[in-house]
């Protein structure tokens, strides 16, 4: 074998993932996970760094076209990857680093995207006049909620006018959350949390936890792969650990998002972590068979309340503060009671 | 003491600091294994080796309509800025450039970040680049004063700005004995210059990586080994300013100059693999309020002791 080519298959042995999932599709996104956190693989922050466009779950039309779009953002040597079912997240995988390496899949000819147009001058809070952008967050952003895109009018870093919008929901009937575990739920809403704090440490070890509880829920008594087996009590001692260092956050979640009845970011995160310490309890050996349904203590608010509050929550702040509010409120756009939502909420001066 | 390197140490400089890159990734690489429940193997420790190939093997995109020649040059010249910085630090008994203003070289080299940072992050034309890119200035505005008393710290202590001296001044007792709160707030200095751990706001991954968002390929590889240079840099700067340079008992100056460099990398890696993210209007109050009377509180205590 030349030299070139096993260069090209150490470089690609471990390539970096664009995920975009379905919102119905999260048992596929908790397998791609899963998997690239395994393997030792990451994911990309945006399309410049992914090797792969991955897309979970069947796509409806409206996030097809997004996926197109992406695709033609990719810079060779890249493929398409598409995972309908968890189970075979692996073997569609595994073929990836060989795939990169003979060199990708040809680059289809899509136009590249417009440029996001100016929204012309507006003032800025000290009253200067400043260039403001349209730009629309999601559904592809790292650590975001599947099929929400949020267009937002940026002024300088400042949120000054947003509007929420829902991808992939006609015709949904439930949501993945309606049977699965709430400790599962609970920390998948940490992993974007503290993925979008930057707390990689936090963010890392939340996803092993709601990883381990998953398997345990689903009967899946090996858990890790080649790790060591967690028994009872362990997953439940580190999210208490974990709860304890959750403090290093509140100066940036403290007053956050406040939603009266549910309160800041800051408690949301408590509840969420106090959520995943019982539900160990709650998926212990024994009662796998049944997983709880979620605890109607645990969240007052639901996802279409969310939703509703979220483009008024978000205007005035930086575009950072504004990523982690949406992050504190684990909005579900597969829960009961979204239907196409279009929210507006913002000065109209724009 | 402190004499001026061969010739031939200069062309060593670039890949003495790659190779001390590439070891803190490493090690960063198999904290982050380890954390997320992976065996630590070779192929866990190859991992930034694997991905400086891979960013080497990709092509490069230039993303719509951006300033080509200001976002390539605010992404690549982070390299040079460090090694520039670099070639004033003693290593052991040598140093490449032994410069009448060491110290005053040295910032100058970190302040060229407030340019380069800002034209990586406006030239992509990009708003989460751009968002990155008034971060960094944002956050520079916190750090760079603290930072240029902290360096006046050791400067006062030796009555020179010369390297060499300021080592000489420390055969005795090291400067962080007696100026520690100055070494502290220099590490809190070198995070800000290379945007990393708790002070990476400006490529936060809660703006999808930021300065660093329309980078692929060699121009990403660049920009990455750029801040990783520029951390290295820093803390082989605080051996010779703070630790006493190559000095220390039974082992080779050069030696010692590498593990106390080793040292001081292993404390800020372990600063970012812990701590989350410092949001920026928060760095700012602190550094105005707490940290920037801090270091002038110690300097007053250098002056006092010095004039004494």
């Amino acid at each position: 074998m030349d030299v070139m080519a096993r260069l090209r298959r150490f470089a690609f042995a471990r390539p970096s993932l664009l995920l975009l999932s379905a919102p119905t599709a999260t048992v596929v996104r908790l397998a791609v996970e899963r998997f690239v956190r395994g393997e030792g693989w990451s994911l990309a922050s945006g399309a410049a760094d992914a090797d792969a466009l991955v897309t979970a779950g069947p796509l409806p039309p409206d996030l097809a076209a997004i996926a197109d779009t992406l695709e033609a953002q990719l810079a060779p040597p890249c493929e398409r990857i598409s995972v309908t079912e968890p189970d075979e997240t692996s073997e569609r995988l595994s073929e990836l680093p060989e795939r990169l390496a003979r060199g990708g899949a040809r680059v289809p000819d899509r136009p590249l995207p417009e440029e996001p147009p100016m929204a012309g001058m507006v003032e800025d809070r000290d009253g200067l006049m400043l260039d403001a952008l349209h730009v629309p967050l999601g559904p592809a952003l790292p650590f975001w909620p599947p099929g929400l895109r949020l267009h937002v009018q940026l002024r300088g870093d400042v949120i000054g006018h947003a509007h929420a919008e829902t991808l992939g929901v006609d015709g949904v009937t439930g949501s993945f959350w309606d049977t699965a575990p709430a400790g599962v739920r609970a920390l998948d809403a940490c992993v974007r949390l503290f993925g979008v704090a930057g707390w990689h440490a936090a963010h890392t070890r939340c996803l092993v936890l709601r990883d381990r509880l998953l398997a345990r829920a689903g009967g899946d008594h090996q858990g890790e792969r080649g790790g060591r087996r967690a028994d009872g009590g362990d997953v439940r001692a580190e999210v208490r650990r974990l709860a304890r260092k959750a403090r290093f956050l509140d100066p940036e979640l403290r007053g956050l998002a406040p939603v009266p009845g549910v309160g800041d970011a800051a408690d949301r995160l408590r509840t969420w972590l106090a959520v995943a310490a019982g539900g160990e309890s709650e998926a212990a050996p024994g009662s796998v068979e049944t997983p709880s349904p979620i605890s109607p203590a645990r969240r007052t608010l639901t996802s279409a309340q969310a939703l509703d509050l979220l483009p008024e929550l978000v205007t005035g702040m930086e575009l950072g503060t504004a990523r982690l509010a949406v992050a504190s409120l684990d909005i579900d756009v597969t829960e009961a009671g979204i239907g196409a939502v279009a929210a507006t909420v913002g000065d109209t001066h724009g | 003491m402190v004499e001026v390197a061969p010739w031939w140490w200069a062309m060593l400089l670039p890949v003495a600091l790659g190779a001390l890159v590439l070891g803190m990734v490493s090690g960063e690489a198999a904290v982050d294994a380890r954390t997320a429940g992976r065996r630590v193997t070779t192929g866990e420790l190859t991992r930034p080796v694997r991905g400086a190939a891979r960013l080497l093997m990709r092509q490069r995109r230039l993303p719509l309509r951006a300033d080509a020649v200001l976002w390539r040059i605010g992404s690549a010249a982070g390299v040079v800025a460090a090694v520039l910085a670099a070639a004033v630090v003693p290593f052991g008994g040598y140093v490449v450039w032994d410069s009448a203003v060491g110290i005053v070289w040295f910032n100058a080299m970190g302040a060229l970040m407030w340019a380069l940072a800002w034209l990586a992050g406006w030239g992509a034309n990009s708003a989460h680049a751009l968002v990155g890119g008034y971060r960094f200035l944002a956050q520079a505005l916190a750090y760079e004063l603290p930072l240029m008393f902290a360096l006046t710290a050791p400067a006062l202590g030796a009555a020179s700005l010369r390297m060499g001296d300021v080592v000489a001044a420390q055969q005795d007792v090291w400067f962080v004995v007696w100026m520690p709160l100055a070494f502290a707030v220099y590490l809190l200095g070198v995070l800000g210059i290379s945007f990393w751990g708790p002070l990476a706001p400006p490529a936060g991954s809660d703006i999808a990586s930021g300065i660093a968002a329309e980078q692929s390929g060699m121009d990403r590889l660049a920009l990455l080994a750029g801040r990783g240079m520029l951390l290295v840099t820093g803390a082989a700067f605080a051996v010779p300013l703070f630790l006493g340079g190559g000095g220390g008992p039974v082992l080779p100056g050069w030696l010692w100059s590498l593990l106390k460099t080793v040292a001081v990398l292993a404390v800020l890696v372990w600063l970012s693999v812990g701590l989350p993210r410092v949001a920026v209007p928060r760095l700012l109050r602190v550094g105005w309020v707490m940290v920037l009377p801090a270091v002038l509180a110690q300097l007053l205590v250098v002056g006092v002791v010095v004039a004494w």
